[in-house]
């Protein structure tokens, strides 16, 4: 695993923009990132992204913010934001590709799971994607 | 034979535009009160609703995204939430509007109240949006809705006097009694009517969903280049017949009835039963339209798949979103609220938010980074900044004028 | 933070201005006349919407089930428009006016709803009947929408 060092505007190479995975099927958007100061004193690097209604809310903040984030936090059960590791980012354009499939990423998008189990019992729903 | 066919997106996007309910009753109500006074605004509508679905249209061929995705992407999340809840709100009262009109055409077939028609035109809906693919339900509504193309031949079955419509088409004043206020009230509500963002949205979530590439540019065109002028075609002739039939009686339109009386005047039982049909075929095709729409929108601001090319399970937050959407404005619809009141209010509102939504999209299509070879041209350009401009304009008289004419009664 | 609240008072206070505006009952003399000549008007439209449709009918050039969603809808507008200028209270010196315009809008809406009745109950038969008042109401309606016109 190589680590790539370079220089991006997050705000406006990073953020807000659509995640794919692997099979090119939306995962979400980066809602927020997480961020680590290194030791030896040089600029912040991405750790993480974050993804969904609830980091997007903490990153919005102010009432508006809060709002979605806490109605957000009420549809999760876990109890942090879910986090996508960088170090499964492929590249940054024209969308953020990711080298995983989204069925191996419980984290993103339960919701997404949740009420597609359920919709699938309803006839002529298809199968939620495994 | 698919070629015949290939034109059915950008019809169907139209018919939401121009043929939807808030425009049957608000074009045979200006042909009633104004003759064609005000047919330059169909003009304008349909140049720019070109221009703007053309542009969104090449973003999502050259992108593969639609064109509401990339008002986050590029306004950011603050800009972007403003346009989704404006663009929600909007739209969520034109699901109501136009999921009553479904059941007005069916009451005017049957002479049973509309309400009760309402629970069995959203479930229609319901089953056709989870069932059938996105390409089948474009062909079936596209093709309905050119029955709404018996109005054109009423025109020519009133045998109006022809110098007559053609004067009033080239008098852009008001009518004698009327005030100019009510006349640029009108212009605003038309505007507003016929240019809605949705439509270019869901033409450019079509485009992606049709799968088109940038060697489909061509096809894309005609589909812009048949659909809206055809959509102003309609819009331009319900005006005629009503003005024909309405504005020497002193008629003023209120109802869809109203709308098609002057079929039954010029063509008879068959004109107007080919009339409801398509009034039909029109509200189904704008209900399908304006929840798809919303769909998207929420979807791509969030960034969850959707689309009408997956099935719901694939798409379950898009489908659950989409489907609440329907049960609410159903719910709404059932409070007995006036749908002609509640367009006329969203229409305005939406006129408002015209310059917002359509400044992203002239953004990116001249972005070179994103467009290559794709970006606008000249042309474009000159178009779509002049749209704008006039957006600017219509956003700052739209709500004055609904106040200060008391929604075009005064 | 206090421009912000600011803002949002000053909203409020469009929004209730926009909304006062359009539902406040007229004002003056001139107000109330322009009010009662749009009224006519209004009351004038039902009738000759009422007089197409059953000129259509005449002819079999409609569904009967549109005739009759049509004229249903020409009377519940007629006594929507009515009883909403009724419920103003007239200026001095419009008490005539008033009273000239509420003999006017109650026979408009006694004739539509005689049409109602007749198309719902079938009696298509009966309609040219009923329909005879229609042409000279809707002469009177044109006539009193002009001379209240301030």
């Amino acid at each position: 695993m190589t680590t790539v060092r370079a220089s991006i505007s997050a705000r406006i190479a990073l953020m807000d923009k659509q995640i794919v995975d692997r099979d090119r099927l939306p995962i979400g958007r980066v809602d927020d990132a997480e961020l680590q100061l290194p030791d030896d004193g040089g600029p912040p690097y991405i750790t993480a992204l974050r993804i969904g209604a609830q980091a997007l809310g903490e990153r919005l903040g102010g009432s508006v913010g809060g709002t979605m984030a806490a109605a957000a936090a009420r549809l999760r059960t876990d109890p942090s934001p879910a986090g996508l590791d960088v170090s499964l980012v492929e590249h940054l354009e024209p969308m953020v590709a990711v080298r995983a499939r989204l069925a191996d990423l419980p984290q993103i998008a339960p919701l997404e799971r949740w009420l597609a189990q359920r919709i699938q019992r309803a006839p002529g729903a298809g199968d939620a994607p495994q | 034979m698919s070629r015949v066919f290939a034109f059915t997106l950008g019809t169907l996007s139209a018919i939401g535009g121009f043929i939807d309910i808030g425009d049957l009753v608000a074009d045979a109500q200006v042909g009633a009160r104004f003759g064609l006074r005000l047919g330059w605004v169909t003009l304008v509508s349909v140049v720019g609703i070109s221009c703007f679905a053309e542009m969104a249209g090449r973003i999502a061929v050259k992108t593969q995204r639609p064109a509401f995705e990339l008002a986050r992407s590029r306004l950011g999340a603050r800009f972007g939430l403003f346009g989704l809840v404006g663009s929600l709100a909007v739209t969520a009262l034109l699901v109501m509007a136009e999921l009553s009109g479904i059941a007005l055409a069916l009451q005017l077939a049957t002479d049973i109240h509309y309400l009760l028609w309402v629970p069995l035109a959203a479930l229609l809906v319901l089953i056709v949006f989870w069932t059938l693919p996105f390409e089948a339900m474009e062909r079936i509504y596209g093709l309905l809705g050119l029955t709404m193309l018996v109005f054109v031949l009423a025109v020519w079955a009133l045998e109006p006097d022809w110098s007559t419509l053609l004067r009033s088409a080239a008098t852009p004043s008001p009518t004698g009694p009327e005030s100019w206020a009510t006349y640029l009230f009108f212009v605003v509500a038309l505007i507003g009517a016929q240019m809605t963002p949705y439509e270019m949205f869901f033409f450019s979530t079509g485009a992606v969903e049709s799968r088109w590439r940038p060697k489909d540019l061509a096809e894309l065109r005609v589909n812009v280049l048949v659909g809206f002028p055809l959509g102003g075609l309609l819009a331009l002739a319900i005006q005629a017949v009503a003005f024909i039939v309405f504005f020497q009686a002193g008629v003023q339109v209120e109802h869809i009835s109203q709308t098609a009386l002057p079929v039954a005047v010029g063509l008879g039982k068959v004109g107007l039963i080919v009339a409801i049909v398509g009034i039909f075929a029109a509200t189904f095709g704008a209900t399908l339209e304006t929840l798809f729409a919303t769909g998207y929108d929420v979807a791509q601001y969030f960034g969850w798949s959707y689309g009408k090319v997956q099935e719901p399970a694939r798409a379950a937050r898009f489908t659950a979103v989409t489907v609440g959407l329907l049960l609410a404005a159903t719910a709404l619809a059932l409070t007995t609220l006036d749908p002609i009141t509640v367009t006329i209010v969203a229409v305005v509102f939406s006129a408002s938010l015209l310059p917002f939504l359509f400044l992203p999209v002239l953004l990116v299509a001249n972005d070179r980074d994103v467009m290559g070879e794709l970006a606008n041209g000249p042309l474009a350009n000159v178009l779509g900044t002049a749209v704008i401009a006039i957006t600017i304009l219509i956003s700052l008289a739209a709500f004055p004028l609904l106040v200060l004419t008391r929604g075009g009664i005064a | 933070m206090l421009t912000r609240a600011f803002f949002a008072a000053l909203g409020v206070a469009v929004v209730v201005a926009a909304l006062w505006y359009v539902v406040a009952p007229p004002r003056g003399v001139d107000g109330y006349r322009e009010r009662a000549s749009s009224t006519a008007e209004a009351l004038r439209s039902q009738v000759q919407t009422a007089r197409i449709w059953l000129r259509t009918v005449a002819r079999d050039d409609t569904l009967l089930t549109s005739a009759s969603v049509g004229l249903w809808e020409a009377e519940e507008d007629a006594s929507a428009v009515a009883s909403g200028f009724e419920g103003y209270d007239p200026p001095r010196g419009a008490d005539e006016l008033r009273a000239d315009l509420s003999g006017l809008a109650d026979e408009t809406t006694s004739a539509l709803g005689d049409l109602r009745i007749a198309a719902h109950r079938g009696d298509w038969g009966t309609l040219p009947r009923l329909a005879e008042p229609l042409p000279r109401l809707a002469d009177r309606l044109q006539a009193l929408a002009r001379r209240a016109q301030p």
